[in-house]
């Protein structure tokens, strides 16, 4: 029976699965499994390393294991993660199993005993199965018990690029149902009515798009997928692709076929080689199993995917900049209107939606809108992937409901101490901005970018945790140096505007060389420029990257004003990060000579001979702060 | 579907999908721009012309937004003036300061921007820019740190053009315009064309300037000093002063340039009078030969170069005949140690260009020794306190004092046809019409035809590339006689390098100078000339 006939059957004839195939889930078998959650975050990890020596294992004892690559659940401080499934047993998860831990955990393992704690992450109760003793489920996880998990699996125990796994998930039973039951209109319809929003920053309606697309008659229209995620901070998009590429496939079928569309293209970032390599293999199994390329299944549909690998630029993620690198110009944003709706790609109607958004596409076609609108609260329904990182205990990826409270969320990635010392969340990255502690009770919900009834906006989904010894000024100067470096450079607000913005922030960040009454007047007008720039480049910025970028100003201003204004006018930074601000110097009257200071100084800055006061070289000082911590006379000061 | 929008609490007529700025220019409001070019798709970079939406408090990009049924827009209130100011001050930022030595002065439209919106100060910090300057060009300087990167001279170069030797290359901060590898505008396709200098609303890309070159010549040099002024560069300084009549003010020019120290002055009318004769020759011996293709017949160096470089398959159809400055730099250096210094005044870049081109040359020495502008004309003039109508009036040196009308009225649009046409009928009959028959009229593309021999021919004169491009296929099944190709729009007369002047319609009231003189004239056909005559009977061949 080929791929086909296999697709034919259990989608359009509703055979079960294992009747066509003698179709097994590997959580059933009499041999041992082993589970190798791998995705990018955990090859960095050394996933890599640890099965190979898990093989290693395997050839020199000579046993029958079964290793199945799938792929992370996205908790990254457990990287990396391997699951275990011995026959009458469930399954056990392993967290940070190193490869030179790999011989004597599997030695206890395989023979019934578990191994240390400090590899021990949790088991998957199972009733069937025979549970570890003492031992928490995965469930209860806190960092589990917070994801409303609708998108992504909880914890994936199949193969991504395999299509007949996918299928035993439901798979492609959404396309199926539009290709046989729905008119394009009905399943724009389902979509509006699910009020599903843009979750690349933006938070348009999605079926509007289509809608307007669809009611444009200018064919050939185009379906296109960002997977172009650049924001520094986040990579929900690449998790999901590595996660289940034939999702994205399924969504983007649906899409093109509710805008009478014949090509979807996939437009991602060529820096993620895992993600490339297990869509085209998706790809490819999707075109055999016929459900792409021309006349599917006899329903006169032609649908074709291909992806496009786009250069890493920031701004490529913009729809317009993303149809122009497309068309094989520079990356570089139109003025809207005219919308991609009407005229995009190659002047013709297009969609593009984000990953994550057109991950929401197949369950809202399959199981209804109403079920999409049980999760979340109203205006924002369902889930939303958020890239945790920063001062927090477990970071990783989330998919947290829509309407759940920072503070929540913060209680489940950290540990209870670290949630004290909190001085900050930055969700949105570049184009986001700084959440104060006040406002941890605010729900997660999408803000209209216009009327803003909060500071929360969501980006592409980083969440990035701040504390005591970050510098909001820093941080600030972080994000404007990306933006400079990452602005297409053709609107001068955007242009000009981050790099004087970069300039003030470097300016009232750094020491001023002289103490003249002019530099001093030039810090001082500093905040009141940031401020002025700041505004005008929201309001006249050509596209999101500009209109954005200074919103972490803003909120850094509005929150942090005092951390603004110490650094200005007491040339302080309390956290310590904007080193170049301190001036170390050796009070004559304290010092004993002993010399200590002179060995710690790795800058050979200090100089004096022993038993008479010694001398700080400002010139060659790089402000470490080694022979501060070294005195034990108070004789060095910090001005 | 028309409707009305209110402007500054006026009721405004418009239609459908006009953009705000048409509207706002039509009805006479002033919004500035630096990146806007008239006839191009609007790409929304400078911001410069944001009005803001009175409903929403929203500012949008005039440009770039069409009207909308209800829009009620403020073009200049409180928060768009200080956007702009926001705006300018930021470009300003780390603009170099060095405007006294700018060759754009108080033509550059950003200096005027800044001072409409009272802007006296630095308010921003920021480091001037630096950055190299190409001057790989005999043409065109392009000094890049004053460049604001509206990105005009991309646009022109690619949508107006097709030939994007220049584009933007880098991102973020690092952003630049620039040529292939950056490797200088000689070695790139540019075709020399000068559209950029222009447009660029700054001093980032101007003209070569070699009229200090030239005084230094002026006076040192022992050589017999020659000048030869393009007919356009005397109607061009004519229209500049108000001179009604073309001849008056040739020999203003011409008593000017003697009064200065040059020895000989010509206007550039014999060259032009010897290039219609020889491809009317040529012309007629293709008739003769029954041939079927079509010739083209140009002057324009820049065209000459684009056909070649990237239309080749039309190239073999170019007339080889040199262009009238270089037939009058062979007929003045008869011999390669010539004692000639020879100039020659053009309102064309692409002419400076052509000078150094290895066919033009003699043991690596230009055959003409210093091209200059009608801009560096008039920056010669200024030099030695000349004004107009001069005091003094002569008349050129011969040849040039039996010019005839068809040497002016060669360097306008469509010129090169009608004199031609002229030319072949003389040659032939002796008798023209001195009208032509124009059967279409587009505007970059007129066709002409007329009877010869009882034979009807077809004739298309073609100006811009644009207008090349959709015509290829015509010109290679042979559907004309001849076409005439240049490519600025307007032809010779509303060349890159004319005088500054922000009138738009300028190149329409020196062709009528031109037309006046062309109407008043009997002698009006080159082979009228006396010269043209000596010329035929092989008493002045070319070397």
């Amino acid at each position: 029976m080929t791929l086909k006939d296999i697709t034919y059957n259990y989608l359009f004839k509703s055979t079960e699965l294992f009747e066509i195939n003698n179709f097994t889930p590997d959580l059933n078998i009499d041999i041992p499994v082993v589970f190798a959650f791998r995705s990018t975050c955990s090859i960095i990890a050394g996933i890599d390393d640890t099965i190979s020596y898990i093989e290693k294992y395997i050839n020199e004892n000579s046993i029958n294991i079964k290793i199945v690559e799938t792929s992370c659940p996205g908790l990254c401080s457990f990287d990396p993660v391997i699951g275990v499934k011995i026959p009458g047993r469930t399954l056990i998860l392993l967290k940070n199993l190193y490869y030179y831990e790999v011989f004597s955990v599997f030695d206890s393992i395989l023979n019934h005993f578990l191994p240390d704690t400090k590899f021990l992450l949790a088991q998957i109760y199972d009733q069937k199965y025979n549970s570890w003793p003492e031992f928490p489920d995965f469930f209860s996880l806190k960092q589990v018990k917070i994801q409303k998990r609708n998108i992504l699996e909880p914890i994936k125990t199949y193969s991504p690029i395999s299509i007949t796994d996918y299928f035993a998930k439901n798979g492609f039973k959404g396309f199926a149902k539009v290709l046989t039951k729905l008119t394009p209109s009905e399943v724009c319809s389902i979509i509006e009515n699910s009020e599903l929003k843009g979750r690349g920053g933006g938070g348009f309606f999605t079926g509007k798009k289509w809608r307007k697309a669809l009611e444009n008659n200018n064919n050939p229209k185009y379906f296109i997928c960002n997977a172009d995620e650049s924001d520094p901070g986040s990579v929900a998009g690449r998790i999901l692709i590595e996660t289940d590429p034939f999702k994205l496939i399924e969504g983007m079928l649906i899409g093109a076929y509710a805008i009478n569309a014949s090509k979807a293209i996939i437009y991602v970032r060529n820096t993620y080689k895992l993600a490339i390599e297990r869509l085209k293999k998706a790809i490819e199994q999707t075109k055999s199993a016929g459900l792409s390329g021309d006349d599917i299944f006899g329903s006169g549909i032609n649908l074709s995917i291909e992806i496009v690998t786009g250069p890493v630029a920031y701004v490529c993620g913009e729809e317009t900049a993303l149809i122009s690198s497309l068309e094989g110009s520079r990356g570089m944003p139109k003025p809207k209107p005219p919308y991609p709706s009407d005229k995009g790609f190659l002047e013709k109607p297009t969609i593009v939606n984000n990953v994550e958004t057109i991950f929401n596409i197949p369950s809202i076609i399959l199981y209804g809108a109403e079920s999409f609108k049980q999760t979340g609260i109203k205006e924002s329904f369902g889930t939303k992937l958020f890239t945790i990182s920063g001062k927090v205990d477990y970071p990783g990826v989330y998919e947290i409901e829509l309407g759940t409270s920072i503070a929540d969320v913060l209680s489940a990635v950290c540990d209870d101490e670290s949630v004290n010392s909190i001085k900050a969340v930055h969700i949105g990255g570049p184009s986001g901005g700084f959440i104060h502690p006040d406002k941890f009770y605010e729900k997660l919900v999408f803000n209209d970018s216009k009327n803003k009834s909060n500071d929360i906006w969501f980006g592409a989904g980083s969440f990035v945790v701040l504390n005591k010894s970050n510098c909001i000024v820093d941080v600030c100067k972080y994000f404007l140096d990306f933006d400079v470096n990452e602005s297409c450079g053709k609107c001068i607000p955007c242009r000009e505007g981050t790099r004087v913005l970069y300039d003030i922030l470097k300016r009232i960040s750094e020491r001023p060389p002289t103490n003249s009454k002019h530099e001093t007047l030039q810090r001082f007008k500093g905040v009141t420029q940031l401020e002025e720039i700041a505004v005008v480049m929201q309001e006249t910025s050509l596209c999101g990257l500009g209109q954005n970028a200074p919103i972490t100003i803003i909120t850094g201003l509005k929150y942090f004003r005092d951390e603004f204004e110490e650094h200005i006018y007491e040339k302080k930074c309390d956290a310590g990060v904007c080193r170049d601000l301190k001036l170390y110097n050796i009070n004559i009257d304290n010092c004993v000579g002993c010399g200590l200071c002179v060995k710690r100084c790795p800058a050979d800055a200090i100089i004096g001979s022993l038993h008479t006061a010694h001398f700080i070289v400002q010139e060659r000082c790089i402000k470490c702060g080694n022979c501060f911590k070294a005195c034990k006379f108070n004789a060095v000061n910090i001005i | 579907m028309e409707f009305t929008i209110t402007i500054n609490n006026k009721k405004i007529k418009v239609s459908n999908n006009e953009k705000i700025l048409d509207v706002l220019r039509r009805i006479g409001i002033n919004i500035p721009t630096l990146c806007n070019v008239p006839g191009l798709s609007p790409t929304g970079a400078c911001r410069l012309c944001v009005v803001e939406l009175n409903d929403t408090n929203e500012l949008v990009p005039s440009c770039s937004t069409p009207v909308r049924v209800g829009m009620n827009i403020s073009t200049h209130s409180n928060k768009v003036i200080n956007a702009r100011r926001v705006i300018v001050n930021l470009l300003l930022s780390n603009h170099p300061d060095n405007c006294l030595y700018c060759d754009k002065r108080s033509y550059c439209e950003l200096h005027q921007i800044a001072e409409n919106l009272n802007i006296t100060d630095r308010s921003f910090p920021g480091e001037p820019k630096k950055s190299k300057s190409d001057r790989s060009s005999p043409g065109i300087l392009r000094e890049m740190s004053k460049c604001i990167l509206c990105g005009r001279c991309v646009r022109i170069c690619e949508e107006m053009l097709g030939i994007s030797a220049i584009d933007i290359v880098n991102r973020g901060k690092n952003i630049e315009i620039e040529t292939i590898f950056k490797k200088g505008l000689f070695y790139s396709n540019c075709i020399h064309c000068g559209l950029c200098i222009k447009y660029c609303p700054t001093g980032a890309i101007i003209e070569k300037s070699y009229v200090q070159n030239l005084i230094d010549k002026l006076n040192n040099s022992e050589k017999e000093k020659v000048i030869v002024i393009s007919n356009s560069t005397i109607a061009d300084i004519s229209n500049f002063y108000g001179i009604k009549k073309f001849t008056d003010c040739r020999n203003n020019i011409v008593g000017a340039l003697k009064d200065i120290g040059f020895d000989k002055v010509f206007t550039l009318s014999p060259g032009n009078e010897i290039f219609i004769y020889e491809n009317a020759v040529k012309i007629l011996n293709h008739i003769k030969d029954k041939s079927n293709n079509t010739l083209i017949v140009t002057d324009c160096p820049a065209a000459k170069k684009y056909v070649k470089s990237e239309l080749s398959e039309l190239s073999p159809l170019l007339t080889s005949i040199p262009s009238p400055q270089q037939i009058l730099a062979k007929f003045f250096k008869k011999s390669d140690d010539s004692n000639v210094f020879m100039t020659v005044v053009t309102p064309c870049v692409a002419n400076k260009y052509e000078a150094v081109q290895s066919s033009n040359t003699t043991k690596g020495v230009p055959d003409i020794d210093i091209v200059i502008s009608s801009n560096e004309l008039l920056k010669l003039f200024n030099t030695y306190g000349i004004e107009f109508p001069y005091s003094r009036k002569q008349i050129p040196d011969n040849p040039s004092n039996s010019d005839t009308s068809a040497g002016p009225l060669f360097e306008t649009k469509g010129g090169i046809s009608e004199t031609l046409i002229r030319e072949l009928l003389y040659q032939n009959q002796k008798s023209y019409p001195k009208k032509l028959f124009e059967i279409k009229n587009d505007k970059n593309f007129i066709e002409f035809s007329f009877v010869l021999n009882n034979q009807q021919f077809k004739i298309a004169s073609i100006h811009g590339i644009s207008s090349l491009k959709e015509k290829v296929e015509d010109i290679l099944s042979g559907k004309y006689l001849f076409v005439e190709l240049r490519l600025c729009e307007n032809a010779c007369i509303d060349g890159c390098v004319q005088l500054r002047d922000d009138d738009p319609d300028k190149f329409k009231k020196i062709k009528k100078l031109i037309l006046d003189y062309d109407e008043t004239n009997n002698s009006d056909t080159a082979s009228k000339n006396p010269f043209i005559k000596a010329y035929k009977n092989n008493n002045l061949k070319q070397k």
